[in-house]
């Protein structure tokens, strides 16, 4: 399923605020060669997973929603 | 076999807060208590308290945090002990993690490995989680803890508190209390818990940015000095409620800024950040990590919305349960008791309404922790997080 940058964004937005996660986001996927404004599943989780090797905060904010992505399928 | 809960809430010497609390626990459990939590006042030091209880209870599970102030149903005290006992239908394993600020992962896995996965014929598990906020990475203990232990466990807790000197708090299990770490417990019961949460705090400020920061110390905002804003921007809200922002002597500017925290923005809501403490050169350390570029907005609260969301929040874990409430262990940010003085009892008193006037015990934290299988962060300032047995 497709989701929006926005909406990627908003899982990590919770632990570091929505302007620092959206930025977050959108520099990652763009990084990554990702234009359009929705990325599809592997998408997504290929921008956590980038995001998630950062330190501190950030990376474990990725990586605890890379973990729990699945969830937002259910 | 029924889930019971108790609580006790007493004063004194350690020894007579342990006379006293096991007489009101034993008096209202009359079984034998599986758990046992005790939120202690630097008065009655934690590992002391934690020892004494396990005289008198050598076969129960004993855990605990110190904290900023206790409460047990509509009463609160300070320089107090607070004690919650749950007996009959649950088990109750826990396992303590040290070195959290040097690496909460690794923490987070000391504690969380040594519990068992699951016991038969106690279906529903709930997480209670306890740590040193004074460590900075409470948001990062809080989510390496919760992938850990795995989506199907529900997460309550809070941070340990030291009566707002913000200098030493402690956690412990049994005879082991520590700085610098995290408890976890796992409670397994019959039938689920429920978890509810709210906080009562708006924005006074337009958006102000993080321009530098390490970890949970943030050097600058806006390119200046992190205190030197934070006092110009609460200047005229902390005047109205009597408090000189420019005259405020150094053991005041803890309480100060746990008055005006910083609130991100998610989605329609502010997630609200706690700092604790001013650090060197204008610098603010806080309860977690603060990226470099995080927007936000100072917060400040009002005595009514306090009272309303410490209600709401039980009303919540109350409607979320769907059934009589039997006991709860709440955890509610010292700030509330800040801005309500002696209304605070009025808070704890509808609390105690909304939860069928079962029996309560918790503490005033640094920092307060819920997280749901749905949630994607556990770690709140400024909240009130009840956590629900029932009656069955």
């Amino acid at each position: 399923m497709a989701r929006s940058l926005h909406e990627v964004a908003a899982l990590i937005s919770p632990s570091v605020g929505e302007e620092k996660a959206r930025a977050l986001v959108a520099e990652t996927a763009q990084a990554l060669g990702m234009s359009g404004e929705r990325l599809e599943t592997e998408q997504c989780l290929q921008v956590l997973e980038v995001i998630a090797k950062q330190p501190g905060l950030v990376g474990i904010s990725a990586r605890f929603a890379k973990s729990r992505f699945h969830l937002l399928n259910e | 076999m029924t889930l019971k809960s108790a609580s006790a809430l007493a004063a004194g010497s350690v020894e007579q807060v342990i006379k006293s609390g096991v007489t009101q626990l034993d008096a209202q459990l009359g079984t034998k208590p599986e758990v046992v939590f005790a939120f202690a006042s630097v008065a009655q030091p934690l590992g002391q308290v934690l020892a004494g209880l396990r005289q008198k209870y050598p076969r129960t599970l004993v855990v605990g945090a110190s904290s900023a102030g206790e409460f047990s149903n509509r009463e609160e005290m300070k320089s107090a002990t607070s004690l919650f006992a749950l007996g009959g239908d649950i088990e109750a394993h826990a396992a303590l993690g040290r070195g959290l600020k040097q690496s909460p992962e690794n923490a987070a896995r000391a504690a969380s490995e040594r519990l068992p996965k699951q016991v038969a014929g106690l279906p529903e598990q709930t997480g209670v989680v306890l740590l040193d906020p004074l460590a900075g990475v409470s948001e990062e203990s809080t989510l390496c803890l919760a992938s850990m232990l795995g989506e199907h466990v529900r997460l309550a807790g809070g941070a340990a508190g030291d009566d707002l000197k913000l200098q030493h708090c402690r956690v412990g299990v049994n005879e082991e209390s520590h700085e610098d770490a995290i408890v976890a417990v796992k409670l397994f019961t019959k039938h689920p818990t429920a978890v509810g949460i709210a906080h009562g705090h708006q924005p006074l400020t337009q958006p102000l940015e993080v321009t530098s920061a390490e970890g949970n110390v943030v050097h600058t905002i806006d390119g200046r000095p992190a205190w030197d804003v934070w006092r110009e921007q609460a200047r005229d809200a902390a005047r109205n409620a009597g408090i000189d922002a420019d005259r405020l002597p150094a053991d005041k500017e803890g309480s100060f800024l746990l008055r005006f925290e910083a609130g991100l923005a998610s989605g329609s809501a502010f997630k609200v950040r706690a700092p604790l403490s001013v650090g060197q050169n204008g610098s603010l350390n806080f309860a977690c990590g603060i990226p470099r570029g995080t927007s936000f907005r100072i917060m400040q609260g009002d005595p009514d919305g306090q009272v309303l969301s410490a209600r709401r929040a039980a009303e919540q874990a109350r409607e979320r349960l769907g059934r009589t409430v039997g006991g709860a262990l709440v955890f509610d940010c010292i700030c509330r008791n800040l801005i309500l003085g002696d209304r605070f009892v009025q808070a704890l008193g509808q609390m105690h309404d909304a939860l069928d006037k079962a029996p309560i015990g918790g503490f005033e934290t640094y920092g307060e922790i819920a997280l749901d299988s749905s949630d994607f962060s556990g770690f709140h300032n400024t909240t009130s997080v009840v956590l629900a047995f029932g009656k069955e």
